[in-house]
């Protein structure tokens, strides 16, 4: 009876959005009756969806096999986490997951926006209840996870065993979380265009949902990354997917709307570009979601793909983003616009930065669906590789990490370079000294990669530098110096902390790219490798059965080059139920360095192939990513950010003291 | 009870909706928010003192940044007093609600199914893979099941082929004649018919199961099950001359690689020996019905291997197979089944194989 009622209550949040869209839409114009409406619509469909997902999710756990979802991705022997998991391993339950997200925004809208302005939150859930209403409509029409089947079978198939992993539990949440919330980007800037009304206040509204957004997006596709790495045993870690790119896409976009929705607040400027950007980039999102479902797209992540659902996706993308521009086209021009700046200021830097994300965006966004609009014209089959996607890309990022941290430095308005670089000198001798001698220490090599790591030092060393300076450490006595550190506002710690971990995360690409040593051979019983300082030795394997798998184990002995002893793992699975495959990495971490092995096929009685992978500094990659995310999660924790939420007075009194 | 709890859920949705409005009515003054845009810009106001503070920005530059942002500020309340809250459309939200729980109920009622409960696999009486069953309770249970619906051609087709095995003809021929009655009957289920009957009957061809053997094999004129039963029952009847040409049209449909053909051939040489009016040393009615079991048993095996089929025939299969060649063929014969089964079917043949005692490491 719960599936049903699930069933019942995604049905109402349906039309319940609906409703909530086309009151909003009719009545916005300063009516409290009708802000009231869609504001209480907003949440009711959250505690709705929530209440239709847990149902589902009650029907998994408990192998309620006349659920037909259940039945094609799940199994009674899965572990409790899997059956759990499964309800979003698959199309059906991850659009359920997406419209449980969306409404999930607009009901913190409605429950954190009570100071914004009573049109432009009527305007902005009104629109949230549009895309609620229509995907849900997609989900119970066409995709719909609460299908029965009579009679029930005894027991399903079997999630796909590659996903049967943590990650399941984290990626697609997180990666959701970042694409669904720019909705909310997007509805701010339909509800300017509509009402026309845009001002410094509106990029401030909407900076902790990009912030937010931008946040989750990251570690999503971090974390998407990391699983890959792990899981997919081929020891890479990007691999300029179609899925990974229509991932990033949004994430370069939002990026660039992060650093403009910053001019438009300070400088009131940029208005229509910033407005741009929040479609494009929830048009990117919905790209990023759905080109995965339409069947277009074939790669790991096509779980679910159907002629007549990508028609529908199609279709219904078409419109959503077709409507968006078509109403920015006629409305654009109302808006008023800012004032003019000179090129070398604050905002300059933002815009040069703007600049060169929206090339990078538009360059993987060619790349990605050049081969497939090529194949739909000519009918010629092309891939375009990692080689154009590492040049194209590269070398636009390499004068924007150059020049990121002469940005926070520049004063807003106009600024003056000379000055700035004079500031900065202290971080170009020490980035300078740091590259130094890391070359040193490898031997000063001929090639890109000490470059690569000299940009990531500059980056990081800028961004320290950032906080010295504003701290005017140098410039009064070390304790005032202190005093004022700590007194700086959250946002200037988190720009810091953010650009700090992209550094660092360049690092890591850098060295785990440059410096990766890789060994593929086959290993007998007793057989020692040694591979980069470290010696492996194959110990043997022996057959262990899971819950729902058996598997064939392989033991290394690895000793590192500091000595000390560890066994790694790993394992050749088969899931009997699907009859599935699947290898499950080992991996030693050794500070930030990890030793990948894979245990490959069997060679001869006693032999099995193994290949091996030392990647140095590999996890500064990730490491970064949660660096740059948890500096926008602190820039949250502003009050400044919490519009119009009364400050305590302890609190503004400490920062009045910080101010003086 | 379902539809209970489902206009219960409606009507607590647009009760919630209608008192928040009711009330909403009532708060009018107080509910007039803190202008937001004031407050924010009262924050810019701190960041220019702020960049003064640390030296970004001089005096004078500060002093325009403040000029700028009061001019904002004016504009901002120009905007703001030009528009009243209203409160119109009342009326149209409050008939809205039943609206929409009319179109919600109305909606599930079109594609829902609220006449089926949740079936948890705990609560449900049924089969777990690994528990030992007997096959008893399980004819017992689908048995049960055919009593409540007559009509579904799957169980008679399950229940038909276990009735053989546990000899009980009788019931057997009843599931036959019913499988195709219920749908078309093809030469494969014609054949089954036969078999049941003369099995029936102590072994000894009836006629009906003669003329369903032989409208089987004219139906088909590749069909090799029915043409081995004739030409087995022709030679047991001493009837050499027909036998012979039977065994040889038998052995022209096959294309001289299947399981079968030295069977066939061997029946072959017995019927020509017959009609020589000598007989084969070792060759009595059993050694040909042993030839033709056979020879029905490699022929499904030929066409289950080469185009597939369903859980049941393989289950048929390994069942003969481990009559006739032991365990070890038939555990073969599993492990083919499993590999080119899946899902549903392939579970049933799992557990169908631990029954007969066949372990499968797969």
């Amino acid at each position: 009876m719960i599936i049903e009622l699930g069933h019942f209550a995604l049905i109402l949040a349906c039309i319940l959005a609906a409703a909530q869209a086309i009151i909003g839409f009719t009545l916005w114009r300063g009516n409290a009756l009708a802000d009231r409406f869609v504001s209480q619509a907003a949440i009711l469909q959250f505690a709705l969806v929530g209440f239709a997902f847990a149902a589902l999710c009650q029907a998994f756990m408990a192998d309620d096999f006349s659920v037909q979802l259940a039945v094609s991705h799940s199994h009674s022997l899965q572990p409790m986490l899997y059956k759990f998991t499964s309800v979003w391993g698959n199309h059906e339950g991850s659009m359920l997951l997406f419209v449980l997200i969306l409404v999930l925004f607009g009901a913190a809208v409605a429950a954190f926006g009570r100071n914004l302005p009573s049109d432009l939150r009527t305007l902005v859930l009104s629109n949230q209840g549009m895309m609620v209403a229509a995907f849900s409509a997609f989900v119970l029409f066409t995709s719909n996870p609460f299908w029965r089947l009579d009679p029930a079978p005894f027991d399903g198939t079997e999630l796909n065993p590659v996903l049967q992993d943590i990650g399941l539990a984290i990626h697609p949440p997180l990666l959701y979380l970042g694409y669904v919330g720019f909705s909310i980007c997007f509805s701010f800037a339909m509800a300017a265009l509509i009402s026309g009304k845009i001002d410094a206040a509106w990029a401030r509204w909407v900076r902790p949902w990009t912030l937010a957004s931008w946040a989750f997006l990251t570690l999503g596709i971090a974390m998407g990354s990391y699983w890959a790495y792990y899981e997919l045993g081929w020891g890479g870690w990007w691999f300029w997917d179609p899925v990974e790119n229509a991932s990033f896409l949004p994430w370069l976009s939002g990026t660039a709307l992060l650093h403009s929705a910053i001019v438009m607040e300070k400088r009131n400027a940029l208005k229509v570009w910033t407005i741009f950007l929040a479609i494009i980039t929830f048009s990117l999102s919905l790209l990023g979601t759905f080109l995965v479902r339409s069947g277009i797209l074939t790669s790991v992540h096509s779980f679910a793909s159907d002629p007549t659902r990508g028609m529908v996706i199609l279709a219904m993308l078409a419109a959503l983003i077709g409507g968006a521009f078509t109403l920015f086209a006629l409305r654009a021009s109302a808006l008023r616009s800012g004032g003019l700046f000179a090129p070398i200021s604050r905002e300059g830097a933002l815009i040069l930065n703007n600049l060169f994300l929206s090339a990078a965006t538009a360059g993987v966004l060619v790349g990605t669906l050049y081969p497939l609009v090529l194949e739909s014209l000519t009918g010629a089959r092309i891939t375009v590789g990692a080689p154009f996607f590492d040049i194209t890309f590269g070398a636009l990022m390499v004068p924007l990490l150059l020049l990121i941290p002469f940005g926070p430095f520049l004063a807003w308005k106009r600024g003056d370079l000379g000055a700035v670089t004079q500031r900065l000198m202290a971080a170009i001798i020490v980035t300078v000294i740091i590259s130094l001698v890391v070359y040193g220490f490898m031997g000063f090599p001929i090639s890109l990669a000490p470059i690569g790591l000299a940009i990531g030092f500059w980056v990081m060393v800028g961004a320290i530098a950032d906080l010295v300076d504003r701290a005017a450490f140098g410039r009064t006595g070390f304790r005032q110096s202190m005093a004022r550190l700590r007194g700086l506002p959250r946002t200037a710690w988190s720009t810091a902390l953010a650009h700090f971990g992209m550094g660092v995360t360049v690092l890591g690409v850098v060295c785990a790219t440059a410096f990766q040593t890789e060994i593929v051979t086959s290993m007998r019983q007793g057989e020692t490798v040694d591979i980069a300082g470290y010696s492996i030795t194959y110990e043997g394997e022996i057959h262990t059965d899971g819950p729902n798998f058996s598997a064939d184990r392989g033991s290394y002995a690895v000793i590192s080059p500091w000595g000390g002893e560890r066994t790694i793992t790993s394992e050749r699975r088969v899931y009997p139920v699907s009859g599935t495959p699947t290898t499950e990495a080992g991996i030693g971490t050794y500070g930030f360095s990890q030793m990948y092995i894979q245990f490959g096929e069997r060679v001869g009685p006693d032999a099995r192939v193994a290949r091996l992978w030392h990647k140095p500094y590999v996890l500064l990659i990730w490491l970064g990513t949660i660096i740059m995310a948890s500096g926008a999660f602190l820039s949250l924790t502003d009050r400044r950010m919490r519009v119009g939420a009364p400050a305590k007075p302890r609190r503004k009194a400490k920062l009045a003291g910080a101010n003086k | 009870m379902l539809w209970i709890f489902v206009i219960g859920l409606a009507l607590v949705c647009i009760g919630v909706l209608w008192v928040g409005m009711r009330r909403g009515q009532k708060v009018t003054g107080d509910a007039v928010a803190p202008d937001a845009a004031l407050a924010f810009f009262r924050t810019q106001l701190e960041g220019i003192d702020r960049d003064v503070e640390s030296g970004r920005m001089s005096p004078e530059e500060a002093d325009a940044a403040r000029a700028e942002l009061a001019r904002e500020v004016i504009r901002h309340e120009k905007e703001t007093a030009a528009v009243r809250p209203g409160r119109s459309g009342r009326l149209v939200l409050m008939g809205t609600l039943p609206v929409v729980a009319a179109a919600s109920i109305g909606l599930y009622a079109l594609i829902g199914r609220a006449d089926l409960p949740a079936q948890p696999l705990s609560e449900r009486e049924t089969f777990v893979p690994d528990a030992q069953i007997s096959i008893e309770d399980a004819v017992a249970r689908v048995e049960a099941q055919m009593v409540e619906t007559p009509n579904d051609v799957r169980g008679w087709l399950v229940l038909a082929p276990i009735y053989m095995e546990q000899q009980r003809f009788d019931e057997a021929v009843a599931a036959w004649r019913r499988v195709l009655e219920l749908e078309e009957p093809t030469p494969d289920r014609q054949t089954s018919l036969a078999e049941a009957l003369a099995m029936a009957n102590g072994g000894e061809p009836t006629e009906e199961a003669t003329a369903l053997l032989f409208e089987a094999a004219e139906a088909d004129p590749t069909h090799v099950r029915s043409r081995f039963y004739l030409a087995g029952q022709m030679t047991q009847a001493e009837d050499y001359e027909e036998a012979v040409a039977m065994w040889q049209e038998l052995l022209a449909i096959g294309t001289g690689e299947e399981a079968w053909i030295p069977t066939a051939r061997q029946g072959l040489v017995a019927a020509q020996a017959g009609l020589q009016g000598t007989t084969l040393g070792d060759s009595e009615p059993d050694a040909t019905m042993d030839v033709m079991i056979r020879g029905m048993v490699d022929g499904m095996a030929a066409r289950l291997y080469q185009d597939g089929g369903s859980a049941d025939e393989w289950m048929q299969l390994v069942r003969s197979r481990q009559q006739l060649d032991g365990d070890a063929a038939a555990l073969e014969d599993v492990e083919r089944g499993l590999a080119a089964l899946e899902g549903q079917d392939r579970l049933a043949l799992q557990t169908y194989a631990q029954d007969l005692g066949l372990n499968s490491e797969q």
